[in-house]
């Protein structure tokens, strides 16, 4: 698949899952066995932790179709950023899409401030940048999805082995918005 | 423990009703319908608009970020059931913590699953030693667990024996168990409290079933 076709599959898997004509395709024991031996997915999500955002759900993909990155705040940290550059380096993925969403829980605590114990704190320092990138009194979309976009930056930064993909042309990095109360995703 | 096949969008008062011991009761009910193949009717348009203003999550799962095993499909839930953090070869970091943190002190989840699974392509890199960009740094994570897997005499401690690589899948679950009660002091008290529970499993990429450990 080219990578304007995976993005019209994701784009079109979207528009199914909005209207609630899922086809469940790709999800049986005959698609388990053709897997078992290995995958290639055609892209990446690095998405939020978030139960109602699930990426598999709102592109209606099956098994073997797509890796999925989850972490609060859809950050990118040494380890998502390895995880991202498995599915580029071994498995020919084509496209990453940093999924940011409405709502964001992860983002609204860390505009909020506060202490939140070292582990959370270590998350949402993460998501600074784009707090400050905002600017005072933003709205909580608008550093989500300036969040998204730092992050794609971030991959492009931090890792090699995705920018000389990206630079090559044989992989895109699309930063998204999900719509909590509709399931639309837009692609930034 | 009636109704609780019945596709129900959870809200603060059902995930109030559930304990942990009834949250791995769903996971397990829920497998069973994905590996027989009769997943629950959802309306998702009808959940998406149920949960905008709020999640109530009853079980967090912490899996590896392979195609083949989306959590919620292979666990047959829908929308607002189950916060998920995901990274290949499903360990944890401050990140992964702060998000089960989130995950169960914030959000209310019950339970949480550290979910490995076979032929997972992280755990055989740690296996080979594999090295490369950043996922040398993150394939270190795995290797506590590749050091602590015994073999016999000649047998393979690398990719090429899948029995080795599954042992080692298994073990890092265990292993990254101990490190979240370890690492986070957050967690570690909601589990001693009894709040929550703190459960291994593995996927079988080849039946579909997850066995929890």
């Amino acid at each position: 698949m080219t990578i304007s076709e995976i993005l019209d599959r994701l784009k079109t898997g979207n528009d199914r899952f909005v209207a609630d004509q899922k086809d469940g395709k790709l999800q049986d024991s005959a698609r388990r066995t053709e897997l078992v031996s290995g995958q290639a997915p055609y892209a990446i999500i690095l998405s939020c932790a978030d139960s109602r955002v699930v990426p598999e759900l709102a592109f209606d993909t099956g098994l073997g179709e797509i890796f999925v990155v989850r972490v609060a705040g859809n950050v990118a940290n040494s380890s998502s950023i390895a995880s991202i550059e498995y599915a580029v380096a071994h498995c020919g993925s084509s496209v990453i899409v940093v999924l940011g969403h409405q709502s964001c829980g992860a983002v609204t605590a860390a505009v909020a401030g506060g202490n939140n114990g070292y582990n959370i704190n270590h998350l949402l320092a993460h998501i600074a940048p784009a707090i400050d990138a905002c600017g005072e009194g933003a709205a909580i979309a608008d550093v989500v999805k300036k969040n998204a976009e730092l992050t794609a930056g971030d991959l492009m930064s931090r890792s090699s082995i995705i920018s000389d993909a990206v630079n090559k042309g044989s992989v895109k990095i699309v930063p998204a918005y999900y719509n909590l109360d509709s399931g639309k995703v837009d692609f930034l | 423990m009636e109704n609780l096949n019945v596709a129900t969008t959870q809200t603060a008062e059902t995930q109030a009703a559930l304990t942990a011991d009834m949250a791995i009761h769903l996971l397990k009910d829920g497998n069973a319908r994905f590996v027989s193949q009769q997943p629950i009717e959802r309306d998702l348009s009808a959940q998406v608009e149920q949960t905008a203003t709020g999640q109530y999550p009853f079980a967090a799962v912490l899996s590896c970020i392979d195609s083949r095993i989306p959590t919620e499909v292979i666990f047959d839930q829908g929308i607002g059931d189950i916060f998920n953090a995901r990274i290949a070869g499903n360990f944890v970091n401050e990140d992964i913590l702060g998000s089960l943190e989130f995950a169960c002190k914030l959000a209310g989840s019950k339970v949480i699953v550290v979910m490995g699974h076979t032929s997972c392509g992280a755990v055989k890199g740690a296996c080979d030693h594999a090295k490369l960009g950043n996922l040398t740094q993150m394939l270190d994570k795995i290797m506590p667990a590749v050091d602590s897997v015994q073999t016999a005499e000649g047998e393979a401690r690398n990719s090429s024996n899948p029995r080795f690589v599954n042992e080692v899948a298994a073990r890092n679950v265990e292993l990254t168990i101990e490190k979240i009660k370890s690492e986070s002091p957050v967690l570690n008290e909601l589990f001693e409290a009894g709040t929550i529970n703190i459960v291994g499993a593995m996927y079988d990429v080849k039946s579909g079933k997850v066995s929890f450990i």
